[in-house]
C-alpha cells in the first residue's frame, strides 16, 4: 500500500463517513429478530475498496469497526467488531480483487454481488461460533435462526449496501475525475480545513 | 434529531478509574473479559459481581450511564433468557403447562447467559466511559506497535481514527444541511421498504462523499504543511507513562482468570 498522508487522510474522512451513517441509518429489517439492524456502514467502506484497493478497504474496515466497538455499538461491543472485520473484511478482499482486475460497470457489479454472498457465507460460521460462544445464545436456537432470518438478513443488508454503493461510486467517481483534471489545468491555492 | 448524538460515551472526571493509563485499562480490561468466560461456578459469578461493583464504585459515575448502556441489548437478554427459560432442560421440573415445561438447569443457564451479558457490557463501559476516545486511540497505537514487524500500519491506522473522530461531527453538520437542503426539493428520507429508503439515501451521499473528499485533500495539504510525514521520528506533547497503579490494575485483573478456573 502506498503511505502518503493523502492516501491516510481520504480513508480516515471515509470511516468518519461510515460511523456517521450508522448513527443515521439504523433499523431492524425483521420484526421478529429486533437485534439485527440493518445499517449503511458498509457503503463508505466499498466506496473506498473500490477507490483505493482491497487492502485499504481491509484497513478501513478495521478503523470503522474499532470506532463503532468505542462509540455507537458499544452494547455488541467488541464481539461485534471482531465479526464486522471478519464479514465485511471477506466482503471488501473479494469485491477489491475483482474490480481491481475487471474496472468496468460489470465488473463493479460481479465484484459487490460476489462480496455480498461471501459476507452472508462467512456470517454463518461467525454467528455460530460466537453468539453461541460468547454471547450464549443455545446452538440448536442460532442453527434454526440461520434460514428463516440470519441469512436473508445478511443477504438483504448485503445486496442494498451494493445497490447504494453502485449507485453513489459511479458519481463519486465523476466528480473525483472531473476535479483532477481541474487541478491539471489550474493551480488552486489550497482553502484552510474547517 | 443530530444535535442529540454525542460522539462516544466519555465523560470527564477524576476518580482512579479515569487516571488509570490507558493503555493498562484496555489490557485489564481484556483479561477481564476473558475472566467473564472461564468462569464456570457460582462463586466465581460472585466473585466477579463484587470486583466490578467495586470498579463502578470507583468510577464515581452515575448509574444510570451503565444502565443506558444495557439498554441496546435488552431485546438479547430477553430472548436468551427466554430461550434457555424453554429449550434448557434437566434438573428439577419447576413448572409445567401441558407440553411446555420450565426446568431448574434452564433457570440456571438463562441467568447466567444474562448476567454474563451484563458484565460484558459493564465492563467494556467502564473503559469507554472513563476513556476519552483520543486516549483510547493513542492507547491502541502504543499497543499494535509489535503488529508493525508483520506489516500492520499501526500508526497510520490510530493516525485515521483520531481523524475520523475529529471529523464526525464536522460531516454531521453537512449531513444535515444536505438533508434539509434535499428535503426542501421534495426527498423523503423515511418512507419504503429497506431498498427504497436505502436508495433514496443517495442524494445524501453522493454530496456527501465528494464534500469529505474535499476536506480530506484541504486537509493533507495542511497537514503536509506542517512536516507531517508518517509516525517515523514523531514526538507527542503528552507522553503516555506507567505508574504503578497500573501495575496494580493489570495485576489484579489478571489474577481473576487463574480465581475462576479454581473456583469450580
Amino acid at each position: 500500500m502506498k503511505r502518503n498522508t493523502k492516501h491516510v487522510v481520504t480513508l480516515a474522512m471515509l470511516a468518519a463517513v461510515s460511523v456517521l451513517l450508522m448513527y443515521l441509518v439504523r433499523f431492524p429489517i425483521f420484526p421478529a429478530a429486533p437485534f439485527l439492524e440493518y445499517d449503511m456502514a458498509d457503503v463508505p467502506i466499498l466506496i473506498g475498496t473500490f477507490l483505493l484497493g482491497p487492502i485499504s478497504g481491509l484497513i478501513l474496515t478495521v478503523v470503522v469497526s474499532i470506532i463503532q466497538a468505542m462509540t455507537v455499538s458499544a452494547s455488541s461491543g467488541w464481539i461485534g467488531a471482531v465479526m464486522h472485520i471478519c464479514a465485511t473484511g471477506g466482503f471488501v478482499i473479494a469485491a477489491g480483487l475483482i474490480y481491481g482486475k475487471f474496472r468496468t460497470r460489470k465488473g463493479a457489479a460481479a465484484a459487490l454481488i460476489t462480496g455480498s454472498l461471501i459476507m452472508t457465507l462467512l456470517m454463518i460460521p461467525l454467528n455460530l461460533i460466537f453468539t453461541v460462544r460468547f454471547l450464549g445464545a443455545p446452538r440448536e436456537v442460532v442453527v434454526a435462526m440461520l434460514v428463516p432470518t440470519i441469512i436473508p438478513f445478511n443477504l438483504i443488508k448485503g445486496f442494498a449496501n451494493s445497490i447504494i454503493t453502485f449507485a453513489v461510486y459511479k458519481s463519486v467517481a465523476r466528480v473525483l475525475r472531473m476535479q483532477a483534471a481541474e487541478k491539471k489545468t489550474q493551480d488552486t491555492s489550497p482553502s484552510y480545513p474547517g | 434529531m443530530l444535535k442529540s448524538i454525542t460522539i462516544g460515551q466519555f465523560i470527564p472526571g477524576d476518580s482512579l478509574l479515569h487516571r488509570l493509563d490507558a493503555r493498562a485499562k484496555f489490557i485489564a480490561l481484556l483479561l477481564v473479559i476473558i475472566a467473564v468466560f472461564v468462569v464456570r461456578s457460582f462463586w466465581g459469578y460472585l466473585l466477579l459481581a463484587v470486583f466490578i461493583s467495586a470498579l463502578l464504585y470507583t468510577a464515581k459515575l452515575p448509574l444510570h450511564y451503565f444502565l443506558r448502556g444495557l439498554r441496546p441489548v435488552y431485546y438479547i437478554m430477553l430472548f436468551t433468557l427466554i430461550i434457555h427459560l424453554f429449550f434448557t432442560k434437566g434438573g428439577a421440573v419447576l413448572l409445567s403447562l401441558g407440553a411446555v415445561t420450565i426446568e431448574a438447569n434452564g433457570v440456571y443457564l438463562g441467568i447466567f447467559m444474562v448476567l454474563r451479558i451484563i458484565f460484558l457490557i459493564v465492563s467494556t463501559s467502564l473503559l469507554t466511559l472513563t476513556t476519552s476516545p483520543i486516549a483510547l486511540t493513542d492507547a491502541l497505537e502504543d499497543l499494535m506497535k509489535p503488529l508493525g514487524k508483520i506489516g500492520v500500519p499501526a500508526h497510520e491506522i490510530a493516525m485515521m481514527m483520531t481523524i475520523a473522530l475529529r471529523f464526525i461531527p464536522t460531516l454531521m453538520e453537512e449531513a444535515e444541511k444536505i438533508m434539509k437542503a434535499q428535503m426542501a426539493r421534495g426527498a423523503d428520507f423515511e418512507t419504503g421498504n429497506v431498498f427504497r429508503r436505502a436508495k433514496s439515501l443517495v442524494p445524501l451521499l453522493v454530496p456527501l462523499f465528494v464534500s469529505s473528499f474535499r476536506r480530506a485533500d484541504d486537509l493533507a495539504v495542511a497537514m503536509e504543511a506542517r512536516c507531517y510525514r508518517g509516525g517515523q521520528g514523531r514526538t507527542r506533547m503528552r507522553q503516555l507513562k506507567i505508574t504503578m497503579l497500573d501495575i496494580f490494575a493489570v495485576g489484579i485483573s489478571a489474577a481473576l482468570i487463574p480465581l475462576m478456573l479454581l473456583l469450580t
